[in-house]
């Protein structure tokens, strides 16, 4: 479309210039050729008037000869002489028609001038008869004048049939180049009318784009305020809020300036910097509402161009209900866990009782044969001791059976694994499974999360394992059945494996290993939730958690990041 | 009593042990205590016959079970004449057979108790031969 309008303009910009250029030439030739021809007629006449001029003075000699006389008469004629070559050489002579075929006639007259003029130069030659001469030359130049008549009428006659043509020229306008104008304003009115309608079709689809953009936007808005999910638009730099929807104000039930929302939005913001590095992206935070209960919300984070202006835009779902859902279930699967766990605890705690039972036997012993304080108290001790292990013992039991919260903190990566793998160690003892930590991070390798919820889930692999390994094919019990838990950190992440030789995990299971339901165990030993719960628990913690088989066996895999703690400023 | 009593404990639980061996020797026996069935079983190879063997049935990583398969291959009046096997696992006390054992206790146990009812064996071994 642009191109042809590109050619219709060009090409009415050429027919137009050459439109003036055609009017420009025509009208100049016009005039020139009106100037020439009114030359033209000029020249005749003035050879005409020499002629008589000439023929004047030489009637006048012959009547009166004198010197005087010769000098003047010599001068007419060769003012005569000069005017004939003009009637054929010049542009003007050009122009009359028929002109060309008197110039022989017109040159013997010039001889004959010649001859005339040449003789009057001797005037002493002339005699008292000179008249006679005068007059037989007159005689000679009558055919001369008879001639210039004829080139005179001539170009009267053609001046006016010229004035004529004129005429009509002028009554009749040049035709071409007003076709020409025609035609470029022809063009000019098309890409005009062209211009026109695409203008008019440009600003119909863009009153169709701002309608259907104006629609969608009233939409888009009733959707945000019938959406059940909170949706907030601040200013990242001023932390003031311009918008939100009712479910927001469900949440926070607060107007826009109560310091409530500013809490809300910059809580937000830290979580995100915490979860993801930067204030942008996917968050899992809690609030504490000003009626004193506490409402768990998931969404993201990110910015968002509102009015043009460059806002953040907090979208989160009250997740409290499910949520509280999810812990519930959590619980009844950490319950569960104890539950087959029960007979290892114990085992484990019968360890101490038996020698609390011994130590106070050999007590009431020594008592009754009267022994001394010293060894009876020795006995105090060791129950005492004893006592305490036992209580290490339920303190376990009690920390793993408490209900998970939904309060995220720091906690020590290494530390949690080793309560985790402490609480099953029994079981594996029990059922002759070498467990093997090799932990390559320090103590203060933190991560972010609830460290309970995450203990269950390592209790969680390691419980899969031990099943896996109890229950392995027999194709792999060649070799002792062992589970090794690796953990290192690598840059800004905690890696997490749990390794066992237990034949691995069926290809047709693996892709749905986490979803809920899941289970290659039997129903009387497993719920299915165990791992759809663990991913929940690493999403949490903004990781991400995979299964793999490996050469002899299964490989769980925990990706978390890292807590990076600012290094203090030196002091100077 | 003729008999010279001696016992043998075995058991991963170093305090355990030394209290069942203190409790014991208050009785009259003469007892060694090994902490793992290996050493339990060089002891036994290495000459020592026990009138009473008192194992866990597991002691760290090996199996007790296994103690007393190795003891009651010892020739006849070499082998102790009561087995006796403690866990702290929940087992029925009947199937102290299954490990061929003659006194089976789940921790923590009753020393009076346990001594009694091996010296009840003891006694019923004794008459049997005197038979």
């Amino acid at each position: 479309m642009h191109v042809v309008s590109a050619v219709m303009v060009l090409t009415t910009i050429v027919f137009f210039v050459a439109t003036v250029m055609v009017y420009n030439s025509t009208d100049n030739q016009r005039s020139m050729l009106a100037k020439k021809i009114h030359n033209s007629g000029w020249i005749v006449y003035q050879a005409q008037l020499e002629f008589l001029k000439a023929t004047s003075r030489l009637r006048l000699t012959a009547v009166s000869p004198s010197p005087g006389e010769f000098e003047a008469l010599k001068l007419r004629l060769e003012l005569l002489r000069s005017r004939l070559p003009v009637l054929y050489e010049s542009d003007e002579s050009d122009l009359l028609p028929g002109l060309a075929g008197y110039k022989p006639e017109l040159q013997i007259f010039e001889q004959r001038l010649d001859g005339m003029i040449d003789a009057l130069a001797h005037p002493n030659l002339f005699d008292v008869s000179g008249n006679e001469v005068f007059h037989e030359w007159d005689i000679e130049l009558e055919p001369l004048g008879r001639l210039l008549q004829r080139v005179l009428l001539s170009s009267v006659s053609y001046n006016e049939a010229t004035a004529q043509i004129e005429a009509q020229l002028d009554a009749n306008p040049a035709r071409i180049p007003l076709l020409l104008l025609f035609a470029s304003g022809s063009i000019l009115v098309l890409i005009l009318l062209a211009m026109e309608r695409r203008v008019q079709m440009r600003l119909a689809e863009v009153m169709a784009g701002q309608a259907a953009l104006e629609s969608m936007e009233a939409s888009l808005l009733a959707v945000i305020q019938a959406t059940p999910a909170c949706v907030i638009v601040f200013d990242p730099k001023s932390e003031q809020v311009r918008f939100v929807n009712p479910a927001a104000l469900a949440v926070v039930d607060a107007p826009l300036n109560d310091p409530d929302w500013k809490r809300l939005t910059r809580t937000a913001r830290d979580i995100a910097v915490d979860t993801n590095g930067n204030p942008w992206g996917g968050i899992t935070m809690t609030f504490s509402r000003r009626q004193g209960d506490v409402v768990s919300l998931r969404g993201n984070l990110c910015e968002v161009l509102w009015h043009g202006i460059p806002q953040a835009l907090l979208v989160v779902a009250d997740t409290s209900r499910i949520r509280h859902a999810e812990l519930q279930v959590m619980q009844a699967a950490k319950l569960a866990t104890l539950g087959e766990m029960a007979t290892a605890i114990a085992h484990e705690l019968n360890q101490p009782l038996a020698v609390i039972k011994m130590a106070a036997a050999n007590a009431a012993r020594l008592v009754q044969s009267g022994a001394g304080q010293a060894v009876v108290q020795a006995k105090l001790e060791r129950i005492q001791g004893q006592v305490d292990r036992a209580k290490r013992i339920t303190d376990q039991v009690r920390r793993y059976a408490r209900m998970p919260t939904d309060q995220s903190s720091s906690f020590s990566i290494r530390a949690a694994l080793e309560l985790a793998a402490g609480f099953v160690a029994e079981q594996y003892r029990a059922a002759g499974i070498h467990l093997l930590l090799r932990f390559n991070v320090s103590p203060d390798v933190m991560v972010v999360g609830e460290q309970t919820m995450f203990e269950q889930l390592i209790v969680n692999l390691l419980v899969n394992a031990r099943d896996a390994c109890e229950s392995r094919p027999s194709a792999s019990l060649g070799h002792p059945p062992r589970v090794i838990v690796h953990c290192r950190a690598e840059d800004d992440r905690v890696l997490i494996e749990v390794d066992d030789n237990a034949g691995g995990i069926a290809p047709d299971i693996l892709p749905h290993l986490f979803e809920a339901f899941t289970t290659t165990k039997p129903a009387d030993k497993g719920t299915g939730l165990g791992l759809s719960l663990s991913r929940t628990v690493v999403r949490d913690m903004g990781g991400t958690i995979s299964a793999a088989n490996l050469a002899e066996g299964a490989r769980f895999t925990v990706d978390l990041p890292r807590l990076v703690v600012p290094a203090p400023e030196m002091a100077e | 009593m003729s008999i010279y009593r001696t016992l043998l404990i075995c058991d991963d639980e170093p305090e355990l042990a030394e209290e069942i061996s203190e409790f014991f020797a208050a009785g009259g026996w003469s007892v060694r205590t090994c902490h793992s069935a290996p050493d339990a079983l060089m002891v036994l190879l290495e000459g020592y016959h026990p009138l009473c063997l008192i194992t866990d049935l597991r002691v760290g990583e090996h199996d007790g079970a296994e103690l007393v398969t190795a003891a009651r291959l010892l020739p006849k009046d070499l082998q102790p004449q009561v087995v006796v096997i403690i866990t702290g696992h929940i087992v029925n006390e009947a199937e102290a057979a299954d490990f061929d054992a003659d006194l089976l206790y789940v921790k923590p146990l009753d020393p009076v108790m346990m001594v009694d009812q091996i010296e009840a064996v003891l006694a019923q071994a004794a008459g049997s031969t005197s038979l």
